[in-house]
């Protein structure tokens, strides 16, 4: 289990330096996008502070096992299994989500004194989240850090703006009586089921790629 | 025990080990003593460790040492008939070198008697 | 005496380059000093071994486990030193091994900090502070921390002065002592291996030219020189290299006791790892 824990240990240590960013970004977010009146402004701070903060650490893990490549090579010389290397990535990403989650119910309680989240929206912004894992990670392991940016970067500006303009756009037209009926557990659990799909697959493409690389 | 090995009179296990047989006929290596550790040794005189481990194997095959696993090899004059047979081979090989030179010098087998009886006494009386 | 790694018909194709066929065993309990130019191939059958490249076909076994079947108890048991930089530069040694020392079920903290204290090293240091000397120790540390029976090290003492150098050597010396315990490692700085290895694998373009024990290997060659008038057809080709000036003739050769008849006012001496390295390897006749 140490063994383990340690993998994630890694993954922190190496983006230690630009932590205090990512926060200082869903903060932004937060701020901006809680201050505002729309109604499901709620999924919408969320999901985006997810998403860059994704972004943000995922590529530099990416960036820095280019860079020290050599060390990724001594950490596969050890007894790690790569299986394992891979695993704890996607597990560490997820473990954003809960700080992300964590830092946006406090800026939510600082700003508007209450929290205008339902388990669908909390669920909803980890599905779009991990959508976007989802592709990026195998993406990223097969091309490498660099390569993957410019995809990656392309996908999330499609995907945020996309994402805010269909909100704005369209949130007037869509019968929210239908989401309205359906309970907030059923959405949010059918999110979840589906993040999980995607997570599980993604991660195994993830460790048959990674299983082949070369040092 | 000296060991001293040179580049030029042949190969380096052969030299260590007549070297060793030798300090044990002479009496310099007493029976049941330690032989030094074979990676010890192999880096004081900068040899191999395979080397003298070979050395301690053909010692051991020719009835000059036993190995015990996970203590060392020690000398072990354990067949005494063995030993005086080497001991006898030895001053036989140098007695043949002496005969055969004398043959080619033309000294007779009287005189190379005498010269041996003189030289005898002249060692005990060293 | 078991044998450390056994490697068979270990084949990898890379574009312009390739390992052939290379096969060689690490005895235990000895030094195999893995020798060849640069770009002979070297690093690419160490990182074959160690499953970090893929190869192309082979059976690779430490002490007698297969690889492939036993690949986490295997590594558990191997001290791995890459070359330089194999570290995250940003962080401290401290923390380099906090992420290192978790994989291995015998770690030893207390060895650990034994040997940092024994190199003169602050675990607080940032990676990125230290010299190339003191980042090699400090691999050296952690691979001789989780009580491992073999080193495997790849180059560890390249861009190192003579001191250093000496030092490392000890160290390996020191551990190869105990009993179980093996070492292979490569270099291109054979004079480093002329006092330490008991055994040498020479590699050259992807496929192993010799593998020998280093005494047995000095005893076959030698450095023959002599007189011009004296060389004949039949002796040149005795010679591994040979170069022939006006003033008499200076070579290598495999057959020095029959030359010696050959050429009776020649006179033989010792030659080094690297002369008998280069007449493999380069010098041609």
């Amino acid at each position: 289990m140490k063994m383990y824990l340690s993998l994630l240990r890694k993954d922190l240590l190496i983006v230690k330096k630009y932590i205090l960013l990512t926060f200082a970004l869903v903060i932004f977010y937060c701020i901006i996008f809680l201050s505002s009146d729309s109604v499901r402004a709620g999924v919408a701070p969320l999901a985006m502070s997810y998403l860059w903060a994704i972004y943000l650490l995922m590529q530099t893990l990416a960036s820095s096992d280019a860079k020290y490549s050599k060390a990724e090579a001594v950490i596969c010389a050890t007894p790690y299994l790569r299986t394992a290397i891979v695993a704890m990535r996607y597990l560490f990403s997820l473990s954003i989500y809960f700080v992300v989650l964590i830092v946006y119910i406090l800026m939510s309680l600082i700003i508007n004194g209450a929290v205008l989240l339902t388990f669908a929206d909390a669920m909803f912004a980890l599905l779009v989240g991990n959508i976007m894992l989802g592709i990026t990670q195998p993406l990223t392991y097969k091309f490498g850090g660099e390569k993957a940016r410019y995809i990656i970067v392309t996908l999330i500006l499609l995907a945020t703006i996309g994402f805010q303009s269909a909100f704005f756009i369209i949130s007037d037209e869509i019968d929210y009586s239908l989401f309205a009926n359906l309970p907030s557990v059923l959405i949010g659990g059918i999110s979840l089921i589906l993040t999980a799909i995607i997570v599980t697959i993604s991660a195994l493409i993830s460790v048959s790629i990674y299983k082949k690389k070369e040092f | 025990m000296n060991i001293i090995i040179s580049n030029s009179s042949g190969p380096l296990y052969q030299q260590i080990k007549e070297q060793i047989k030798d300090a044990i006929l002479k009496g310099e290596l007493t029976d049941g003593e330690l032989l030094p550790s074979v990676r010890g040794f192999a880096n004081d005189i900068g040899v191999s460790v395979l080397t003298i481990r070979r050395v301690y194997d053909d010692l051991e095959q020719e009835g000059f040492a036993v190995s015990q696993a996970g203590r060392g090899t020690f000398v072990s004059m354990g067949n005494p008939e063995l030993l005086l047979e080497t001991k006898r081979r030895m001053v036989e090989e140098d007695m043949q070198k002496a005969i055969h030179n004398a043959k080619l010098f033309g000294i007779a087998k009287e005189e190379l008697e005498a010269m041996m009886n003189i030289l005898y006494e002249e060692e005990d009386n060293e | 005496m078991n044998n450390a790694i056994e490697v068979v018909g270990l084949n990898k194709t890379y574009a312009n380059f390739g390992l052939e066929n290379v096969s060689f065993i690490v005895p235990e309990n000895c030094i195999t000093g893995f020798i060849g130019a640069n770009g002979a191939g070297k690093s690419t059958t160490i990182k074959s071994i160690l499953r970090l490249v893929n190869i192309g076909g082979g059976s690779i076994k430490f002490w007698g486990m297969d690889m492939e079947k036993h690949e986490r108890e295997i590594k558990d048991r191997i001290g791995v030193v890459l070359d330089d930089g194999a570290f995250y530069e940003h962080l401290t040694m401290a923390q380099m091994k906090s992420i290192i020392a978790p994989a291995y079920s015998n770690w030893s903290d207390a060895e650990f900090s034994t040997n940092m204290e024994r190199f003169a090293l602050d675990p607080k240091q940032k990676i990125s502070t230290l010299s190339k000397g003191m980042k090699a120790k400090f691999a050296l540390a952690l691979a001789l921390s989780h009580n491992a029976d073999l080193l495997i090290m790849d180059e560890p003492t390249s861009g190192l002065d003579p001191v250093v150098r000496r030092e490392l050597m000890n160290i390996i010396i020191d551990f190869v002592r105990n009993d179980g315990k093996s070492v292979l490692f490569s270099t291109h700085i054979v004079s480093d291996l002329e006092r330490v290895a008991d055994m040498l694998l020479l590699i050259d373009k992807g496929k192993i030219v010799f593998e020998e024990d280093k005494d047995a290997l000095l005893d076959k060659h030698k450095i023959v020189k002599g007189r011009n008038d004296e060389l004949t057809e039949e002796s040149r080709k005795l010679f591994l290299t040979l170069n022939e000036t006006a003033f008499g003739f200076e070579g290598l050769s495999a057959n020095a006791e029959q030359l010696k008849k050959m050429l009776p006012s020649s006179i033989t001496e010792r030659a080094s790892i690297e002369d008998i390295m280069l007449a493999y390897i380069g010098g041609k006749k």
